[in-house]
């Protein structure tokens, strides 16, 4: 069952990591980059785009899931952003980059940016989402059953 | 709403053999939802590009 509706198993991902320069807020990162992606939106909803999300250093590190030693809260809590996207393809996403429309948008937003800019691409692999209730009792069900049959 | 993202931390080559697993240990940092959306159908995508053709002439 896919996460994304729409998103085809060849799509890629791309992830901009964004590192706030001191000046700036996240209100300033939130505003530039929302005007970005309503013009992502608007030109590219029919060439390629299928949808995104910008997500915020919380500063949680999870003990339980690193293991790289003892995690503290993490310096970059609220000052690293990543900005991820899904296209249908990597050259539909690089024309969106050519756009007349897009540059000075774009050039707005890397200038909260401390790091430049790294945009990388992403192949899916594996993309899902939670059972429901029913569908997780039953599955629970089916464990039980099979553990004691083996 | 908190997302985990796994993230690659930078480890060197040197380090990686201790491991025996992957090469950069994990590190799991928890990110806060910010914003998320979803393209426009045909139909959405071609009435927001006139809705910009208009308003950029009107303004």
């Amino acid at each position: 069952m896919s996460l994304i509706n729409g998103f085809n198993s060849d799509g890629v991902v791309t992830i901009n990591r964004v590192v706030l320069r001191p000046e700036y807020s996240v209100d300033d990162l939130e505003e530039r980059v929302a005007t970005l992606c309503e013009n992502v939106k608007t030109y590219h909803s029919d060439t390629g785009f299928v949808g995104g999300f910008v997500c915020l250093n919380s500063g949680a590190v999870s003990n339980e899931g690193s293991t790289i030693g003892q995690a503290v809260e993490s310096p970059m809590k609220g000052k690293e952003a990543l900005i991820v996207t899904f296209w249908q393809s990597f050259e539909q996403h690089e024309q969106s980059h050519r756009s007349a429309t897009f540059q000075p948008l774009f050039q707005k937003a890397l200038e909260l940016c401390e790091n430049g800019n790294e945009e990388i691409a992403y192949s899916m692999l594996w993309s899902g989402k939670a059972y429901s209730p029913e569908e997780a009792k039953a599955a629970q069900a089916a464990k039980t059953k099979y553990a004691k049959a083996a | 709403m908190i997302v985990a993202v796994s993230v690659k931390a930078n480890v060197s080559a040197a380090n990686v053999k201790q491991s025996g697993r992957s090469q950069n240990g994990n590190e799991e940092i928890a990110y806060s939802m910010l914003w998320s959306g979803k393209a426009y159908s045909p139909e959405e995508a071609k009435a927001a590009q006139a809705a910009k053709t208009k308003y950029a002439k009107a303004a």
